[in-house]
């Protein structure tokens, strides 16, 4: 039934499109006389052909684009002027005295061009035509920041995509990104984020990808990145809530004398990290800890608490008589190599345009053991062929293949321990290096980062895409092409897991003998594979026609087909041989052989969908467009199989009004255009197979009569409604150009509401029902922010610059929440979620600090245990419902957790003669962070501190009894050690940061001196990524993650010891023949 | 004509590639007729059920239940009996655990429900045998898992059916159940699993129900419905809850319910037997009892190292547990630590230490080993002493060092062990205590095991657990995740001592039956046997020895309603061993254990409150129990 109602709409749709297709045929008789074709050509300054440019007559709008080799056939009268437009080049006019070919050089120009053409769903538009919220980064302007990831290298470049790079930790690729928010994590009954935010829709040469494939890219691969944030991501359908990222990559160009352009780039950086933990040394550690014996209250009634290490104890190491340890020196080192190399061939003929890429990066850790490392190789072939006359075809081939090598010790275990290892401990018992020393929980870290003792672990990708284009001009109608593509992807992940047992030592000094332990015992061998398949197959017709001289057309429809499988097991054996295989494990070791199977990797998904597209505009002034996307997924119950995603777009561009032009002059106001968009846009990321019913196999088993039995589990009662979330998109903008692009910018206003977000509706059934649910399309929010960019860009003598400033601003807001009804009125105002805003950080007001010991007796509220230990330096809370006790009740909304509310990012670009200049400012505010763990307290654990705790409330004299009201404290930061760590609004910590992203300084050798030597250009260039922060954060980088919400991922922050972000110096040198 | 084909063949190329259905099943589902209509898959449906039934095991923890997965499966330290201070550790007193965790398994009872309601339509697929063995271990399960409720709550709502998802909301509100209904739910479903499971004779499965366990387990469910009807009637904290019967047992209930676990446990009698295959070691025997399969375990959950889900998604309770590595010193071990240990008020049970001369001053040992000679072997079985020795290692314990000791015991921790334990300072220092590094002399201050108060792992007592700590194994196999020993949920020892126990409170007749059953117990443990006279605090004490560390004490006592007695801010001892340089003599003093923490039970703990969460959510589980 479902399907019937898809087919009657697809049908209804294409007869439509059929209709305005067959028009043409009329309209090309009535025409007739006069005109008559004639060729030309299109070249840009250096002689490379344009393929793409806009080739229309000056007054009826009526155009076509040049072909892959610049050129174009059009038909004209001697007389007319035709118009030749191309992005980033000056628009030519040219006079046709008929009968010749012509050819046309297009010198370039910088800033904003309206004739730019832009990627946007299935299709290029030019950008005086886009109507939804799209941004682009061009090519030039995404290099310009050099990091191993292309996620990190669009950081503050596009207004509303939201990135926070958690780590830098080679190969681990850890940055979220979202657009606008969307993609944020959905909370849990009890309002607790759970889960990452999903990224946003990844499309790379038409094909959907993974994040991690465009972190994986080779940046010099790229062309340009189209970030599609509004309705006009309708047309990607049920995948498309989050919003689109397009990757187009290069293609070959045409070159005069049909030779290639081959260009070489080198770049080498030095990491070193943005902020690392610095830890107390021996002397430090042994003050804290007297103090933090004396602070123990319970000690101090039985007032006999001696000092754990006594002043001469305390002399042994401030004499340097013994050494102190500092773990975090003893395994890191301040620099750590990362080297890109490129290499780049493009050019061609008239028959065959090419474009080759081989890319290599290398990067290695700051480890001083290097064992944490990482190396890529990409490659990538375009080819495109004019196979016969008005038969194009393309093939592109890319894939890379990279390794990440890894000790086999988590990286959060080796930083949390290189944090709070006492520094009165060795690496080394008794100093001997061939014998490590015990230390607690097995955790030694010098141990833990050497590979050749813990083991190793590579981490192996492998991809592979070839994709065949066909595009085809149906003769017999101007405008109407038929286009085929078909992609096969296939990716292999392949990961070896190497766990060595090993001995740590104790030192008798009595007997001088080692007392060796094993541990991380037994020596096993892991093996992980996995693989997984996905073909694409697209049939479009493309139409693009203009009518009467003033109503312009284009249409598309395509039929979509995509299946996705994946495959994957794993097998371990124990580690005999010291060989990480599999058939060198003991035979005999049976007890640590398994055999299993992910089951999350198994896939096996087909997807059909039905896309269709109309443009309209008249004159370039009212434009309109229409676009629908039918989507089938086998994800889906059969009843709610099929979804239909349409989207409308407005504009009116009024700066083409003739009434606007003779108001204000055009070279003032270059561009004016109001739009708005609206559309249906789908999340399916959530769903999983549950309107199915039955049983899970294998689930959690028993053990029965010693040998394992997997259980079954039943599925839960299948919900055949449960269908995708729905998200409805609502954007309105203006674009403006001033004084032909001196001044430019856009303005943004979106709203998307979702509603049927996946829920477990368990809040409100009775536990002795015993049901287990599945989703149901339950709770809804609501997101809307603002984005602004202001461009400008001038030229003063020899100087061209260019400042570029961006800013999105985006919120979300629960709506229906599907929640147990509150026990009381408080409860309904502390938890309650619906209709409240999202992210809420609750915690106490900070008050602070006591300062003296009259001030404490003086204080009538109880801040717990009736102040009996609260000593100077102690933080206190308001009392904010004024009962005189500091408790939960007094807690309030105090931040926004997660990404930040407000981003923004500013370009500076300036070039004079042969040196250029860029810098990249790219910042957040409305943005909170509390520290977890080590950076929240000294002496977790029992164990050591880090130097930022010395600076802290303590007695003048360390032997004075600081219960005594007569002692004299010294003032500190933090209050003195034992007291309670930082809590609400105190250890929420305002994380608003601008840093310089990049800062790259670069010449361009003199061509007279280059010709010489046939080469065209060489630029060399120092750079810097995250070169500096501008912050009030304190000893942690504001990006690094510190604590999560309870019950949300704890991978997210790994307890705040995930491996530091870094900064780099760059330099590098980029040479073309 | 050429270009016809170039596009024939690219479209051929495409289309070759495509045409997929859009009917695809997802990998990995079982139909619901499958899973009954195959044995291997009944087996694997049965496999469901015991991996989700609370048995309070190695990895169980009373503030955060049944630990599945590795993030709990290795903090075997959070143990019940450190609640209630037959060890003290990782707890800050008996309130961090008292109040439950929410447990609220009727997920997991409608798993059972459902088995007992649609097996018996798919019987033809199967011998009757094979089916009713089935429903029968699913009534054993179902009752296993309402005691687990009872005990903690008192009434709960009784779920016999599987409830239709689509029923109106209102039908979903089941009201709670009296407490007194939920124990006679409780017998007749152990009845009913008794009655439909066959005679297994000697082969016993092991992991599974068998026909003989469920009148073991009903006698441990029918004493404690007993003993609640006789002493919770004189000791509760009234409420709406009492008043209608959802908390408390009418007194004139209590011989009924002791009758029943006494003629459950007599049933039990001649299939089982308890574990003498070591003899005439006893105390080799009592420590094999725990780790070699016996005619004694009636039933268990087993580990083993290869469980597929310990650390997936999905986690189970088939994975190997850390009691090897969490129990004992790290010094002995591969990785953990240890951090709760007996007490020496558990220790005491088995009768006063000889530590103090009768002329009040310690008695000297020349060896630390020493003192345990003459010991119950059940209790040197049980509890590892200083001068112990596992792996070949000795447990050197100590507290620290004397230069020399003169007085009597009680002076000197009347004095408070005033000494600094610093090593550097002064000559004049009687007294070192020190961390694990310190040495005085060439002497270690305290041993490698131990006692430290800086930090949790080492012993804070003297003592630490032996009880199914398995000695054969190589320190390397000890670390996290590697134990399988079996825990052993039930044994025939505990079948006598509900039987001994519901023969005293029965009285009359039954007295003789119950001293035979404690002499059983007691010649077993190598201890003297009991005389005719003995009262319910023989019988209660010798339960407490015999069962320690499986986590039965704090049960017992929350229903014999000694609790708020036994824990009134109640401190516990340790026995801590000191060398004496001037005698090169060892003496031990006990002392209250170094952390001081203070152990307080509220009347109200008898009954754990209802999960809040499903109070909002049906409203016929009001009113909560007594005092929340």
């Amino acid at each position: 039934m479902k399907k019937l109602n898809f087919f009657g709409r697809a049908a209804w749709l294409s007869a439509i499109l059929c209709l305005i297709l067959l028009r043409p045929l009329s309209a090309q008789k009535t025409e007739g006389g006069g005109p008559s074709p004639f060729k030309g050509k299109i070249t840009n300054d250096k002689g490379e052909p344009l393929a793409g440019a806009s080739v229309r007559h000056k007054n009826s709008n009526k155009g076509i684009t040049t072909d892959t080799y610049g050129e174009f056939t059009i038909s004209a009268k001697p007389g007319d002027i035709i118009v030749i437009s191309f992005i980033g080049y000056a628009e030519v006019s040219h006079v046709v005295a008929g009968g010749e070919n012509i050819h046309v050089t297009m010198k370039p120009v910088s800033g904003a061009n309206l004739n730019d053409v832009i990627v946007v769903g299935y299709g290029t538009q030019k950008k005086a035509n886009v109507l939804g919220a799209v941004s682009v980064v061009k090519a030039e302007d995404l290099v310009v920041t050099k990091n191993e990831s292309v996620v990190n290298m669009l950081s503050g470049k596009v207004p509303g995509l939201r990135i926070q790079q958690m780590s830098s930790e080679p190969g681990s690729f850890n940055t979220q990104f979202d657009i606008r928010g969307f993609g944020s994590a959905i909370n849990d009954a009890s309002g607790n984020v759970t889960g990452n935010p999903t990224p946003p829709l990844i499309i790379i040469d038409g094909v959907p990808r993974g994040s991690g494939d465009l972190a994986r890219m080779d940046p010099s691969e790229i062309d340009n990145v189209s970030v599609l944030k509004d309705a006009s991501a309708a047309i990607y359908g049920v995948k498309a809530a989050n919003g689109v990222i397009l990757v187009t990559t290069k293609r070959g160009g045409r070159n005069a004398n049909g030779k290639f352009n081959i260009t070489y780039s080198v770049n080498q950086s030095w990491q070193q990290f943005l902020d690392v933990p610095d830890p107390v040394n021996a002397v430090q550690y042994m003050e804290l800890w007297n103090e933090n014996a004396q602070r123990n209250f319970g000690n101090n009634v039985t007032g006999t608490a001696p000092k754990a290490y006594s002043d001469s104890t305390i002399a042994l190491y401030a004499s340097g008589k013994l050494h102190s340890t500092n773990w975090m020196k003893a395994i890191t080192r301040p620099l750590a190599p990362e080297t890109q190399h490129n290499l780049n061939m493009s050019g061609g003929n008239d028959k065959v345009n090419y474009f080759f890429d081989l890319g290599y990066l290398t990067q290695g850790s700051l480890f001083k053991t290097n064992s944490i490392n990482y190396n890529r190789w990409n490659f990538r072939s375009n080819v495109n062929v004019n196979i016969t006359k008005g038969l194009r075809g393309a093939a592109l081939v890319s894939g890379y293949t990279d390794t990440k090598n890894a000790p086999n010790s988590a990286v959060w275990t080796i930083f949390k321990y290189a944090e709070n290892l006492v520094p009165t401990d060795q690496p080394y018992a008794n100093n001997n290096p061939k014998y490590p020393s015990l230390e607690p929980d097995n955790a030694n870290p010098v141990v833990m980062t050497n590979s050749d003792i813990v083991g190793q672990n590579i981490y192996k990708n492998k991809n592979f895409q070839g994709q065949l284009n066909l595009e085809y001009d149906i003769p017999g109608i101007t405008g109407l092409m038929a286009k085929a593509m078909y992609n096969y992807g296939y990716s292999v992940a392949d990961n070896t897991i190497v766990n060595k047992s090993f001995n740590l030592y104790t030192y008798d000094q009595g007997t001088q003998t080692y007392n060796a332990t094993l541990v991380h015992s037994p020596s096993t061998v892991q093996r992980q594979y996995y693989t997984n398949t996905n073909t694409l197959m697209q049939l479009s017709l493309n139409y693009r026609h203009q009518f009467g001289g003033a109503h312009n057309v284009t249409g598309l429809v395509l039929y979509e087909e995509g299946y996705n499988t994946g495959d994957n097991f794993q097998a371990q054996e124990s580690f005999s041989l010291g060989l990480p295989y599999l058939f060198a494990g003991n035979a005999g070791d049976a007890n640590y052989r398994t055999v299993g199977q992910d089951k999350n990797g198994l896939v096996n998904l087909v997807t059909r969908s039905v896309v269709g597209r109309l443009d309209y505009d008249y004159r370039g002034r009212y434009l309109a467009e229409f676009s629908f996307r039918e989507d089938a997924s086998s994800k889906f119950s059969p009843l709610k199989r099929w979804g239909f995603f349409p989207a409308g777009l407005i504009g009116w561009r009024l700066s083409n009004e003739p009434f606007m032009e003779s108001l204000i002059a055009p070279n003032v106001l270059t561009n004016l255009k109001i739009r708005a968009s609206y559309g249906l846009l789908g999340d399916d990321q959530a769903l999983n197979y549950q309107w199915i019913s039955g049983y899970n196999y294998p689930g959690p088993g028993a053990v029965i009569n010693g040998s394992y039995v997997s259980g079954v589990n039943a599925l839960g009662v299948p919900n055949l409604a449960l269908t995708w979330m729905q998200s409805k998109t609502f954007n309105a903008g203006v674009d403006f150009d001033l004084f032909n692009g001196l001044i430019g910018g856009s303005f943004d206003y979106f709203i998307r509401k979702r509603t049927g977000i996946p829920f477990f509706p368990t809040a409100q059934l009775p536990g002795t029902s015993g049901i287990q649910v599945s989703q149901a399309n339950l709770n809804g929010d609501k997101t809307n922010g603002i984005e602004l960019v202001l461009t400008h860009h001038h030229i003063i003598r020899k100087v061209s610059y260019t400042i570029s400033g961006n800013l999105g601003v985006s919120r979300i807001k629960h709506g229906y929440f599907e929640e147990t009804r509150a026990a009381s009125q408080y409860d309904q105002y502390k938890n309650s979620l619906t209709d409240r805003y999202s992210n809420i950080w609750w915690g106490y007001l900070y008050g602070g600090q006591f300062s003296s010991y009259s001030q404490i007796y003086g204080y009538n509220i109880n801040t717990g245990a009736g102040n009996q230990s609260v000593v100077p330096g102690d933080y206190y809370y308001q009392d904010i419902n004024h009962d005189g006790v500091i408790d939960a009740k007094d807690q309030v909304p105090i931040a926004t957790r997660d990404l930040p509310i407000v981003n923004f990012g500013l370009t500076l670009g300036a070039s004079w003669n042969n040196f250029d200049i860029s810098v990249l400012l790219q910042g957040a505010t409305d943005y909170h962070v509390q520290f977890a763990e080590q950076l929240a307290a000294p002496l977790q654990y029992q164990r050591s501190a880090l130097i930022e705790f010395m600076n802290r409330w303590h007695t003048a004299d360390p032997n004075a009894n600081m219960f005594d009201p007569n002692t004299v404290w010294v003032s500190g930061n933090y209050p003195t050690t034992g007291s309670p760590a930082a809590d609400g609004s105190k250890a929420v910590q305002n994380a608003t940061y601008m840093r310089i992203k990049t800062l790259e300084i670069g010449y361009a050798l003199p061509k007279k001196l280059l010709g010489k030597i046939g080469i065209q250009n060489i630029r060399i260039y120092i750079n810097s990524y995250n070169l500096a922060t501008l912050t009030g954060m304190k000893y942690s980088d504001p990006e690094h993650p510190g604590q999560v919400n309870n019950n949300q991922d704890w991978n997210i922050s790994q307890g705040g010891y995930l491996y530091p972000l870094n900064r780099t110096f760059s330099a590098g040198a980029a040479v073309s023949f | 004509m050429q270009k016809i084909n170039y596009i024939a063949v690219i479209l051929v190329v495409c289309l070759l590639g495509s045409c997929h259905k859009l009917d695809l099943a997802p990998v990995g589902v079982i139909s619901d007729e499958n899973v009954f209509s195959n044995a291997n898959a009944v087996k694997a449906y049965m496999a469901d059920i015991y991996a989700n039934l609370p048995i309070e095991d190695f990895v169980y923890e009373p503030n955060q239940g049944f630990m599945a997965g590795n993030g709990g499966r290795w903090q075997c330290f959070y143990h019940t009996d450190a609640i209630d201070g037959e060890m003290v550790g990782p707890f800050g007193g008996t309130g961090d655990a008292a109040q439950g965790f929410g447990f609220w398994p009727y997920d997991k009872i409608r798993v059972i429900n459902v088995l007992i309601s649609k097996l018996p339509s798919y019987a033809s697929n199967f011998t009757a045998d094979q089916v009713n063995e089935w429903l029968g271990e699913a009534y054993f399960c179902r009752a296993y898992t309402y005691f687990a409720l009872v005990k903690r709550y008192g009434g709960v709502p009784i779920v016999r059916t599987v409830i239709d998802p689509n029923a109106s909301a209102a039908s979903l509100l089941v009201p709670r159940d009296k407490e007194e209904d939920v124990y006679n739910f409780i017998a007749s479903d152990f009845d009913s699993a008794y009655a439909l499971m066959k005679d297994p004779g000697n082969s016993v499965p092991q992991g599974t129900a068998s026909k003989y366990a469920a009148p073991a387990y009903k006698s441990r469910a029918m004493l404690y419905a007993g003993t609640i009807a006789r002493y919770g009637s004189a000791n509760y904290v009234d409420g709406d809850a009492r008043a209608k019967g959802f908390v408390g047992i009418p007194a004139a209930d209590a011989n009924t319910f002791f009758q029943a676990a006494y003629d459950a446990a007599k049933l039990v009698e001649g299939h089982f037997t308890l574990y003498t295959g070591g003899y005439p070691d006893k105390q080799q025997n009592y420590v094999d009892l725990f780790l070699k399969p016996n005619n004694e375990d009636i039933f268990l959950r087993q580990y083993t190292q290869s469980d597929p889900n310990t650390g997936g998604p999905t986690p189970d309770n088939g994975g190997p547990h850390s009691w090897d590595a969490t129990m004992t010193c790290r010094i002995m071990t591969a990785d953990g630590l240890s951090r709760a240990y007996p007490s020496e008020d558990f220790v005491e049970r088995f009768g006063a230490l000889p530590i103090v001369n009768p002329d009040g001053t310690p008695t000297r040992f020349s060896n630390r080993a020493d003192l345990m000679q003459g010991l119950e072997p059940r209790l040197l079985a049980t509890v590892y002493f200083p001068g112990a020795v596992l792996r070949g290692i000795p447990f050197d314990v100590q507290r620290g060092i004397y230069k020399t000791f003169t007085g009597s015991a009680a002076q000197e921790l009347q004095n408070n062990l005033t000494s600094p334990n610093d090593v550097q300072n002064g000559a004049n220092i009687n007294l070192w205590l020190g961390d694990i590094n310190a040495v005085v002399n060439g002497l270690d201050v305290i041993g490698r095991a131990g006692v430290s108060t800086n930090g949790d792992d080492l012993t804070r007592t003297g003592f630490y657990v032996r009880k199914y700590v398995d000695y054969n194994k190589a320190a390397s196999s000890c670390g996290l995740y590697q134990s399988t020993q079996s825990y052993i949920d039930m044994r025939y020892a505990e079948v006598l001592l509900n039987r001994a126990e519901a023969a005293m409170e029965l009285g009359g007749a039954a007295l003789a039956d119950a001293l035979s059953d404690i002499n059983q117990i007691r010649d077993r443990a190598g201890a003297p046997p009991a005389t005719a006279g003995m009262t319910i605090d023989t019988v209660r004490n010798e339960r407490c020895k015999e069962l320690a560390f499986e986590h039965q004490y704090w049960w017992d006592i929350r229903r014999w309603r000694t609790a708020d007695q036994v824990l009134n801010n109640r401190n516990m001892y340790a026995m801590l061993p000191y060398y004496i340089t001037s005698e090169n003599k060892y003496i031990f003093l006990k002392q209250l254990e170094p952390f001081k923490r203070t152990y307080n039970f509220q009347k109200n703990w008898y009954y754990e409150p209802l999960p809040g969460g499903e109070l909002g959510k049906n409203s016929h589980l009001f009113p909560n129990n007594p005092g929340y």
